[in-house]
């Protein structure tokens, strides 16, 4: 691998100081001095001023990663809890904070966020949109945003501190899960110690689908250690489509080789989709999931001489997977799509009525006689053990689901809810999926309740049933 | 009129400001010429720039800042401006500008794409084609909305007390008409629309005015409202034509001596001096501002309605290249009242304000559902126009397109409690409920609204516009207040007319 560094001096060096041209200047001037002349309020024609605004033009013009970054201090670190990713100009909303205000609010990964306390937030820089979104802890946002059926919605969210390592670690019935929220240059180096490590030996399920963001060198270190030496891990293009250059592997004696099965999703952004282009275009990793969000590039401050301390911040390269596949835009695509999930209007209804946190409540309040009591003490729906003995699995299955039937019905006929009853039938085993995340939740440790609730997630599951299967097959390492 | 050096508030091109002297400021621009400079080395993200695009950016970022109304004019934008002009163009068929700081829609342009569509004057346009109107400028918004007739549009309208919705037009060929002329026979006053100030309006005033010179009238009603300006020439000549010869119109100040002027009305005296009230509303801007304004200082007129708009400043454009393909459109000047009024984000405070016009509730579902229209052609003429489908109404009355009982026995109110009871019947077939207590509020308009219906369905559009006129309350509140201060009708005292006061 090249560092990035001998990249940039090579492009500094191959392009020369650009003049602007006379001819390509003249028109401004003009302007410029018929505004000085002619323009009705003399305080809004002063040079300074004028060449402001010229400058935001041409930055305005760029993509939303490239700004003029003032030396201002941010009004506060708290947020909402989501990130935002921008392509031609839509706001769409990535890495929704599990349990954080947003999420709590109905803001989900591809919804289109539109207004900001009132302010368009389509057009804006992302680092503009992200700044906006952050403040004091406590103090509260007003956002409007298009769901995923392009109805308006809106809400109050208060800013919350929500601290999250960059990565972490989930063992998950036996097999290892690692969530991946920011890859930066620690992160890459701790994944990919921690996967050469004996714990991961029997393979592992990377989960990208909440990382909207981090550094594509450490993207491209750890793919680095992920694949064998000589292969293309990415290849950037710099200004005007020149200074290609291709990211390759360092030849190695020994690749970290564990079996991977990575989870690709909307929220997958920039440097999460180099690695995820990288493992899955040399078939080293197997992807599970939904297409991801499509945008991957770098960016770089350069200083503005006469800016007093303003510094410009520039798209300086663009990534294109090792198969050639430009990222901005076309992003990677997962070999397999876990279960479907539930039309909109069942969520809705699901949503408005609170049907999973009043069904906890209601377990936890008084459990029915078919549920183990003590079990859901320690945060487990389970049938009660008595009824459950000598039964199979399929007819204990059956029975647990009658006796979820039940408590669901005794609930809608309390709340007199109108909820069709062919909706829940085929919410069913998402509703008891929820139900279990709630009770966890609310009885288990975090980290607990984080392993119930990635178990109960398709996709997750998904992962870990293939790495499993792959553990069975003749030659898997163990 | 006296008008030392001739403005126009929408075009007026200045010769060509040459690079020499300009150059000056060229050792300023080194910070620019830095940003520039890393930007075309370095850029390497999507939306790809072209290298001779990047000063053009500097440049429309530079005049965006000034104001809303100063823009830089690319290639494109400039022929589009130019052809514009021209008269006809396609489009959606409304009128929109700035309202507390966002793009709204001012007024529909009747019988177009967006009246069908039941856009209304106030609804806030949140999106164009799904594009945020946050930052927009008037001009981009304008050319987001115009395209070529039998194009899509679609439009998120953000009505007060409602939730945003996306209204779909397919544009069509739109011409404006900028005088709408009737008399109102029962109050002997005569009225006249301006829809904006554009060439051949004054024009076109004068002779509407001379028409009425033969219905011994006893006054005028101007109506101004949601009329969003147009050329400065045309506006100060409608003045023109209300004034005492030597009365000053108004007055334009800028940095630019030759954007300082003022303008007078002439001698002439040709049409009839009657008694005038100006109705102005939120939406009268610009061009109905110095009307407006000079006939309020000279008490020439009653203004009524809303306060005004507030936007009293001149546009020039100016080409910056020497083949005149790229301009700028500068604000170059403000205009004031006779006494020196600020009307810039002031606006004018008529004489007797009146409250907003409002349907109540039920109307909007009506209008939308054409159901005035419907009625008027399903229940009352389904056997074409003049053959009424009922006993009830006179079929000689109809032909006119009016609605009038048979025989002379009973009273017109009588029968606008038939068409009022006739019609809810029919409405609740429809399906379109009403209590009883929301009934009570909607019978007169209703009432109204399937007489023009009728006229419509007989006479036209354009005849149900004018006969639209006598139904508009804010037309009958001042056609109330003229036959009060108005004396005796003095067809006498009109002058014979001579020349017309607007050359061409």
């Amino acid at each position: 691998m090249r560092r990035a560094g001998a990249f940039f001096a090579f492009l500094l060096a191959a392009s020369p100081v650009l003049a602007v041209s006379d001819s390509e200047l003249d028109p401004f001037i003009n302007a410029m001095s018929e505004i000085q002349r002619r323009y009705v309020d003399e305080t809004k024609a002063e040079t300074a001023l004028l060449l402001r605004s010229a400058s935001d033009g041409v930055v305005n013009a760029l993509d939303a990663e490239s700004l003029v970054l003032d030396p201002a201090p941010p009004a506060g670190e708290a947020g909402p809890g989501f990130s935002v990713g921008v392509r031609d100009g839509v706001v769409w909303v990535l890495d929704v904070v599990e349990g954080g205000p947003a999420g709590a609010a109905g803001l989900r990964e591809g919804h289109r966020l539109l207004q900001i306390d009132g302010k368009d937030a389509g057009g804006k820089k992302r680092a503009e949109i992200e700044r906006a979104l952050k403040g004091p802890a406590g103090s509260k946002v007003w956002l409007l945003w298009n769901d995923e059926e392009d109805s308006y919605r809106e809400a109050q969210v208060e800013r919350k501190l929500l601290a999250r390592p960059a990565w972490r670690r989930v063992p998950l019935d036996g097999v290892e899960l690692i969530q991946v929220f920011r890859l930066d240059g620690t992160a890459a180096g701790e994944i990919a110690s921690a996967l050469g490590s004996s714990p991961f030996a029997g393979g592992c399920v990377l989960d990208l689908r909440k990382c909207a963001g981090g550094d594509p060198d450490a993207a491209i270190a750890l793919a680095d250690a992920l694949l064998p030496g000589g292969l293309t891990i990415a290849t950037g293009r710099g200004a005007g489509g020149k200074g290609e250059h291709r990211y390759e592997t360092t030849r190695k004696s020994k690749p970290v080789s564990v079996p991977i099965v990575i989870l690709l999703g909307f929220g997958t952004r920039g440097a999460g989709e180099i690695l995820a282009g990288a493992l899955a275009d040399h078939r080293r990793a197997l992807a599970v999931g939904k297409r991801t969000f499509g945008y991957a590039s770098r960016q770089k401050d350069f200083p503005l001489p006469s800016g007093e301390g303003r510094r410009l911040r520039l798209t300086v390269e663009r990534f294109f997977t090792p198969g050639g596949v430009c990222l901005t835009g076309t992003g990677v695509g997962a070999e397999l799509e876990a279960g479907e999930p539930l039309p909109r209007r069942i969520e809705r209804e699901l949503e408005r009525y609170r049907v999973a946190e009043r069904l906890a409540d209601r377990l936890l309040a008084s459990p029915p006689a078919a549920f183990d009591a003590e079990a859901l003490k320690t945060g487990v729906l389970a049938l009660a053990a008595v009824e459950a003995k000598g039964k199979s699995v399929a007819e204990r299955r059956g029975e647990f689901e009658r006796a979820f039937q039940i408590a669901v019905e005794a609930l809608m006929r309390e709340l007199d809810a109108d909820i069709p009853r062919d909706a829940l039938d085929q919410a069913r085993l998402a509703l008891i999926s929820r139900v279990r995340v709630e009770i966890a939740g609310r009885r288990r440790t975090p980290d607990e309740a984080l392993a119930v609730a990635l178990r109960e997630d398709s996709e997750a599951a998904m992962g870990a049933d293939l790495i499993r299967a792959l553990r069975k097959m003749p030659g898997a390492a163990q | 009129m006296r008008a030392p050096g001739a403005v126009s508030a929408a075009l007026l091109v200045l010769a060509f400001a040459g690079p020499a002297e300009a150059r000056r400021n060229a050792g300023a621009l080194k910070p620019l010429l830095e940003l520039i400079e890393t930007v075309e080395a370095n850029y390497a993200g999507d939306p790809v720039i072209r290298e001779d695009e990047v000063v053009k950016q500097a440049l429309a970022g530079m005049v965006a800042d000034l104001d809303r109304y100063s823009e830089f004019l690319d290639q494109q934008k400039y022929k589009d401006l130019q052809e514009d002009t021209r008269g006809s163009f396609g489009g959606v068929g409304i009128e929109i500008g700035i309202v507390n700081g966002k793009l709204s829609v001012i007024a529909p342009i009747e019988g177009t794409p967006a009246d069908r569509a039941g856009l209304l004057g106030g609804d806030v346009i949140a999106f164009i084609d799904g594009v945020p109107t946050d930052d927009m400028k008037i001009m981009d918004a304008v050319h987001r909305i115009k395209g070529p007739p039998g194009t899509k549009v679609v439009l998120a309208i953000q009505r007060e007390g409602e939730p945003m919705r996306d209204v779909p037009l397919v544009r069509a060929l739109i011409t404006p008409v900028n005088i709408r002329d009737a008399v109102l026979e029962d109050a002997g006053v005569g009225y006249v629309g301006i829809r904006t100030f554009s060439e051949h309006t004054a024009e076109n005033l004068y002779d509407a005015l001379r028409r009425f010179q033969d219905a011994h009238l006893k006054g005028f009603i101007l109506d101004l409202r949601s009329n969003p300006g147009g050329l400065l020439q045309e506006a100060t000549r409608v003045s023109d034509l209300f004034l005492p010869g030597g009365a000053a119109i108004v007055s334009t100040e800028g940095r630019d001596p030759s954007q300082r002027a003022k303008y007078y009305a002439s001698e002439k005296r040709d049409i009839p001096q009657l008694p005038l009230i100006v109705l102005v509303n939120e939406y009268s801007a610009s061009g109905s501002e110095i009307v407006a304004g000079a006939l309020k200082d000279h008490r020439r007129g009653i203004i009524m309605g809303r306060r005004t708009f507030g936007k009293a400043s001149v546009q020039s454009i100016t080409p910056i290249t020497p083949d005149r393909s790229q301009a700028v459109r500068l604000t170059v000047a403000r205009y004031y009242t006779p006494s020196h009024n600020e009307i810039h984000e002031v606006g004018i405070e008529p004489d007797v304000t009146l409250p907003p016009s409002r349907y109540p509730p039920g109307m909007r579902r009506l209008f939308d559902e054409g159901a005035f229209n419907r009625f008027a052609g399903e229940v009352l003429l389904p056997a074409g126009a003049g053959q009424s489908g009922t006993g009830w109404l006179d079929p000689a009355a109809l032909k006119d397109g009016r609605l009038a009982p048979p025989g002379k026995g009973s009273p017109p109110d009588k029968l606008d409690g038939r068409l009022g009871a006739e019609f809810r019947r029919w409405a609740d077939r429809q399906g379109w409920h009403e209590t009883d207590e929301a009934w009570a509020e909607l019978e007169s308009p209703v009432v109204d609204q399937v007489r023009i219906g009728v006229m419509r369905r007989v006479k036209g559009e354009e005849a149900a516009r004018r006969y639209a006129v006598e139904f508009d309350p804010q037309v009958r509140t001042a056609a109330a207040l003229l036959k009060l201060v108005a004396p005796a009708p003095a067809a006498s005292r009109a002058r014979t007319p001579a020349t017309p006061p607007v050359s061409k």
